[in-house]
């Protein structure tokens, strides 16, 4: 955790991500490209690669959008949130060589260099079917750029995890101008309705997976305790073994472990990148991530040495089998 | 809670259902990524068929006419004269109008028009050369698409509409001749313009002196608006 970002840690289930991952665009610009030269044989080689990469990333950013939503409704998603990173800069690698190659046929060789072109030869600011979408596809580009770039865990710790997830969720600004880059510019040319179709039902999904996922969340959001000394938060037996059962006191997310005959209460809020702690498990003794597999004492809170990482705790007790919490943390 | 495994992503091996479950998943998705890339492959709009003979220089022998700014090379062979563009999205500057030349190009045709990429310090002048032969030019209004010659003859395909507009303003600034995709069918070479830029690549209204050199329709003094 605090000692181990230093060098990207290669085992056998990340590696079977990478080639997993690997393999699927491959297949994807494999078909792309080479199904289109068959049936439009007077298509250019670069038309199809300028479609098939753009295509390939905008398809890449709707599965890493998913995912989130996808976990909190079922746990067994977790494991391809994992390496999610992988799949942002596999992402943002894809739409670069889309750009990248875009620049150069629409905009090189030219009588002004290709950025100068890419923001003045189109300047109908005031028409949407003349739109200039080369340009919104640059600015997210630019952002799919900063977030690879501080994708790393080296960067989460210089900015902190606040700062840095809400860089991250500048992700849907990237999708929002994406879904404009492709309506006001290719879906203008198209005569076939499929694109718009593919294109929409990646927004009904997209939609449809975060809508479920606050849904499902919900229960759990109705806050008490607030003043209160002790709360009473469940039955001791309602709470399975090395888990926790998650509740809201005042404002704040609590997870209460059971562990043997004992309980503790924490911060749902995990230190690294904000996972639901209380989703995690307890494994050798210590309650651990169910993102990325930090792990915390269920005493103390803190991250066994030689981590620095610590979590809020608070104060519990069992009375006839009945679970309290009090609801400030412990100082 | 529904499954009981619990993944930790740096332990060398994940649970034996889990491991179940995600092959399926990773199955269904390649699966829809398939479907999808065959879907967007096909949905794609008709590629027309233009030709570009790319690196292909070959010898071609004729008058070089610089009538109205746009070069154009009067073959013995066909009375519909033949464009000339520099490499890139350049205009073809060499040479000195009415001159019999020498030159190598490569070869791009569409819809019955044909143009020349000049190799570079190819020209040659030979001699004099024969005079073109021009109608009277009248006054016309046509509908259509102004698109850059080079791109829609054949050097990029598809090479007009809006994902093409960006680079037919760079084309056509650099001196490319523009052409008019008439909604008549007839393929109109446009000269004396002024700026057209916010006019590209979407349906417009020209009016102008329309005339033939040749066989090849050419608007002069050309004044566009939106339809
Ligand atoms: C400098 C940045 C960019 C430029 C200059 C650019 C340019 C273009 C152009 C010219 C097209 C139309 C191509 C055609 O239909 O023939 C296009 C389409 C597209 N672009 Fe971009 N783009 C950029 C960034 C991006 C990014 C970051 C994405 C992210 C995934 C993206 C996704 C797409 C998609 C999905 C299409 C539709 C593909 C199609 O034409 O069928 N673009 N882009
Ligand atoms: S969020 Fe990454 S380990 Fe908890």
């Amino acid at each position: 955790m605090s000692v181990q970002y230093q060098a990207v840690q290669w085992n056998p289930q990340k590696k079977a991500y990478d080639l997993t991952l690997l393999a699927c665009v491959v297949l994807y610009l494999g078909l792309f490209v080479g199904v289109g030269a068959v049936i439009h044989p007077n298509a250019t080689a670069e038309t199809l690669l300028i479609r098939g990469l753009g295509t390939g990333a905008f398809l890449l950013l709707h599965v890493i959008l998913s995912i989130g939503p996808l976990c909190r409704l079922d746990t067994r998603f977790l494991p391809l949130l994992y390496n999610r990173r992988h799949l942002g800069v596999t992402m943002f690698l894809l739409a670069l060589a889309h750009g990248a190659f875009s620049l150069i046929q629409f905009h090189a060789l030219g009588n002004v260099n290709p950025l100068e072109s890419l923001f003045t030869s189109n300047t109908r600011y005031d028409s949407l079917a003349q739109f200039p979408f080369q340009q919104l596809g640059f600015f997210a580009l630019l952002i799919l750029f900063l977030m690879a770039a501080t994708s790393h865990d080296f960067w989460l710790r210089i900015l902190g995890a606040q700062v840095w997830k809400r860089l991250h969720m500048i992700v849907y600004a990237v999708y929002a101008l994406l879904l404009a880059h492709v309506s006001l510019g290719a879906l203008q040319s198209e005569k076939s309705l499929l694109l718009a179709l593919v294109m929409g039902a990646g927004l009904v999904v997209i939609c449809g997976l975060h809508v479920a996922a606050a849904l499902h969340e919900q229960p759990v959001d109705s806050p008490r305790g607030a003043g209160e000394e002790f709360v009473a938060v469940a039955r001791f037996d309602s709470i399975p073994d090395k888990r926790a059962i998650v509740i809201t006191l005042g404002n704040e997310r609590v997870a209460v472990f059971r562990h043997d005959n004992k309980v503790s209460a924490l911060s749902n809020v995990c230190r690294h990148q904000g996972g639901p702690l209380g989703e995690g498990r307890i494994v050798d003794g210590c309650i651990t991530c169910p993102w990325h597999g930090y792990q915390y004492l269920p005493g103390t809170g803190a991250s066994p040495p030689p981590f620095t990482e610590k979590v809020a705790t608070f104060a519990t007790k069992v009375v006839d089998g009945q679970v309290y919490v009090c609801p400030r943390a412990k100082s | 809670m529904k499954h009981d495994e619990f993944y930790i992503g740096y332990l060398p091996k994940a649970p034996g259902t889990l491991s179940g479950f995600l092959r399926r998943t990773v199955i269904t998705l390649a699966a829809a990524a398939s479907v999808i890339a065959l879907l967007l492959v096909l949905g794609q709009a008709p590629f027309p068929t233009a030709t570009f003979e790319f690196g292909d220089f070959k010898p071609w022998e004729g008058t070089l006419i610089r009538a109205g700014g746009v070069p154009v090379l009067l073959t013995a062979s066909s009375s519909m004269p033949v464009l000339l563009v520099a490499p890139g999205k350049h205009g073809f500057t060499e040479g000195a109008h009415g001159r019999r030349v020498r030159i190598e190009g490569s070869r791009i045709t569409r819809d019955g028009l044909t143009m020349l990429e000049v190799k570079p310090q190819s020209l040659q002048a030979i001699g004099e050369g024969q005079a073109l032969a021009r109608t009277e030019p009248v006054m016309a209004t046509l509908y259509g698409e102004i698109a850059d010659s080079k791109c829609y003859l054949g050097v990029m395909n598809p090479g007009q509409g809006k994902v093409h507009r960006d680079c037919a303003v760079r084309c056509i600034s650099g001196g490319v001749p523009p052409l008019l995709i008439a909604s008549d069918g007839r393929r109109v070479v446009l000269l004396n313009t002024g700026d057209i830029r916010d006019y590209i690549g979407q349906q417009v209204k020209l009016d102008g002196r329309l005339s033939q050199w040749g066989d090849m329709w050419v608007m002069d003094e050309v004044r566009t608006s939106y339809k």
